[in-house]
């Protein structure tokens, strides 16, 4: 048992040492990677900030640096400046929305990469991080290797649907516990409510949503579908999480409604169980019965 | 005392000779070898309009659509200011026309001289090369070809940041912070990523591609950067011309072609190097101090102009394409324009705006 409990330990120090460090110590996450909000999936996470200047998460080289204004290849986007690691294990970030210190070769941990660009009449100042696996050619999931979120609340489903073919009338597993025998799509609708905190002293907050890391769901106890968002690779133009075959914007179908497959209900008893975590790790479960009928 | 007096009056009478004979020399010579004067180069100061008062004539063809500091405008084909008004937000310009970004209505405006020509929606952030019109996403993850009625031609994602886009009328070169190159046809096909290597990080800092679409010149790497020239040979582009670079500036310096794709330009440690495209190895360096802010090229002058920023004192250099220096010009200022029109060009310092013309005399 203590042999367990050691590794156990040294695997998890072993992690946080390895783990980069946030820009900011006093960093809070606004949104996740693969968030979807209008018609823009994110593809890392968004930060706020109270601090002026933003740090190297890690010790790396510097690979590019952008300032806004530059007389070539001023590329215009939503990033402002921003400087691009590359680090020992392959992965290259990325931190926008700074005004980048004068050009250095190396960077190491903690050093500062530039002051913060904050939106006018904003106390906090919104900046985009990126990781980069220059191996695998994909998007990385920052909060895999940035510390882990502080986040007690968990994912909350809005409703479970499911949609009869041929037909444009999604009914709510909430409300409904008999259904024909047939083929269905399943959906749901579901977000991480979590608070963002200005940084002033007795202040409540504001309430935010956050997207969601996996989702499973289950028919019968067989897998339906089971998606982690570790990380993007693009393909034809479109962007795919790893270990899936469609593209994010198949299933993802705005800001939280997601599309989870197709089911056939038989006749009698059908279990649904849909889970699923945040990037915190807290986690909502649904079981739902199902009768499918004849009609 | 005597003797002193003598001898002086005697070298005085040697110097009044040579010069007698020189003069006489001079007259013959010129009279059996007559021969006109070269002409010489000549900046004619025009108009001198400060930019600070709002100004919207009706806007004449032939002109040419400016950005200067917090300013936009129009002026005409003989350099007066037809217009001056506050600059919109995303503001660029190819000089026919210019784009911004209409946050009411979520869309990029595309406007000439006759006003509104096409708006593009769900897109926010133009960008114009080669006389054509691209988007890029929020991220510099995606790219959007327009076409010339703002329709899209095709939009792609890359799997590391966008850190440079040249384009002609059919082709768009892309280059990416992963190290990799991309060619795109009109309609959005492409033979294949090409990745330079031969640096310890790869990364791509700037690229163009000839007005023809047969060569590319690449700026890539660290440890060390490199320059190099591709032509196109089958499907794809190979390289014919590589070489290492000393400076190991981390953001996109100048790079193009010049004088109808004869020759290639790129920036290097406080010098742009000029290259025979026929033969990469012929060289000219023009040097400058300080940081490269913008070139001009005068095809009809075969001169180089160079605005350059050296600890905020701006300087406008000429140069042949030699390397000779021609003329230099140092001012103080925080924001610079410099366009050329034929033989005239367009100084925008700061508040004012003045217009010059080369001639020879």
């Amino acid at each position: 048992m203590m042999r367990y409990a050691s590794t156990l330990v040294l695997f998890l120090l072993g992690f946080y040492l390895s783990a980069y460090d946030w820009p900011a110590a006093d960093v809070q996450v606004s949104r996740t990677f693969g968030q979807r909000v209008g018609s823009e999936v994110l593809l890392g996470v968004e930060i706020v900030t109270n601090a002026s200047s933003l740090i190297a998460p890690e010790k790396g080289d510097l690979v590019f640096l952008s300032r806004p204004g530059a007389t070539v290849q001023d590329l215009p986007s939503g990033l402002g400046g921003f400087v691009m690691l590359s680090h020992e294990d392959n992965l290259r970030t990325v931190v926008s929305r700074i005004l980048p210190e004068a050009e250095r070769k190396t960077f190491q941990r903690g050093e500062p990469l530039g002051r913060v660009t904050a939106d006018a009449g904003q106390q906090q100042s919104r900046h985009r991080l990126f990781v980069f696996d220059q191996q695998l050619g994909e998007l990385m999931n920052p909060l895999l290797v940035y510390p882990p979120l502080v986040d007690k609340k968990a994912p909350l489903f809005y409703d479970v649907e499911v949609l009869a073919e041929n037909s444009k009338d999604p009914q709510s597993l909430f409300g409904k516990s008999v259904l024909p025998v047939g083929y269905w799509e399943v959906m749901i609708d579901i977000s991480d409510p979590s608070t963002l905190f200005g940084g002033l002293p007795g202040e409540k907050g504001s309430e935010i949503q956050r997207g969601i890391y996996t989702i499973e769901t289950y028919l019968n106890g067989s897998e339906l579908f089971n998606m982690s968002l570790d990380s993007l690779h693009e393909k034809a133009g479109a962007w795919i999480v790893k270990g899936m075959t469609d593209p994010l914007d198949k299933f993802l179908l705005n800001d939280r409604r997601w599309l989870l497959g197709q089911v056939f209900f038989n006749e009698g008893n059908n279990i649904l169980e849909v889970v699923v975590r945040d990037f915190a790790g807290n986690e909502t479960g649904k079981t739902f019965r199902v009768r499918g009928i004849r009609s | 005392m005597g003797l002193l007096r003598e001898s002086t009056a005697r070298e005085n009478s040697a110097v009044f000779i040579t010069v007698i004979l020189s003069v006489v020399f001079v007259f013959l010579y010129s009279l059996a070898f007559p021969r006109t004067l070269g002409k010489e180069l000549f900046f004619v100061a025009g108009t001198a309009v400060p930019l600070s008062e709002d100004l919207n004539q009706p806007l004449k063809p032939g002109g040419s659509f400016f950005r200067l500091g917090e300013h936009q405008g129009y002026w005409s084909e003989d350099g007066t200011l037809l217009q001056s008004l506050p600059l919109k937000p995303q503001m660029v310009t190819d000089g026919q026309r210019f784009a911004w970004y209409d946050s009411v209505g979520e869309q990029i405006v595309v406007e000439g001289i006759k006003g509104v020509l096409f708006q593009v929606k769900g897109q926010k952030y133009p960008y114009w090369s080669g006389g054509r019109l691209f988007a890029l996403d929020e991220n510099r993850l995606a790219l959007t070809a327009l076409g010339a009625a703002g329709q899209t031609l095709w939009t792609k994602h890359f799997s590391s940041l966008i850190s440079a886009v040249d384009a002609n009328s059919e082709h768009t070169v892309v280059g990416t912070l992963d190290g990799k190159v991309q060619v795109f046809d009109l309609k959005g096909n492409s033979a294949g990523p090409f990745v330079p290597g031969g640096s310890r990080v790869p990364v791509i800092f700037n690229v163009a591609i000839s007005r023809d679409g047969q060569r590319l010149l690449v700026l890539a790497g660290i440890d060390p950067k490199r320059f190099l020239l591709l032509e196109k040979g089958g499907g794809d582009f190979r390289p014919v011309f590589h070489k290492s670079l000393t400076e190991n500036k981390p953001w996109p310096t100048w790079l193009g072609f010049l004088d109808e794709g004869q020759l290639s330009f790129h920036e290097v440690e406080e010098a742009v190097i000029i290259n025979q495209i026929s033969n990469g190895a012929q060289e000219s360096l023009l040097p400058f101090k300080g940081h490269l802010e913008d070139l001009h090229f005068l095809s009809s002058k075969k001169l180089i102009l160079l605005l350059t920023n050296d600890k905020d004192k701006q300087s406008l250099v000429v140069d042949s394409l030699e390397g000779r220096p021609v003329l230099k010009v140092t001012f103080l200022a925080r924001e610079v324009l410099l366009r050329t029109s034929g033989d005239t060009f367009l100084l925008g310092v700061d508040q004012s705006f003045l217009t010059m013309k080369l001639s020879y005399r």
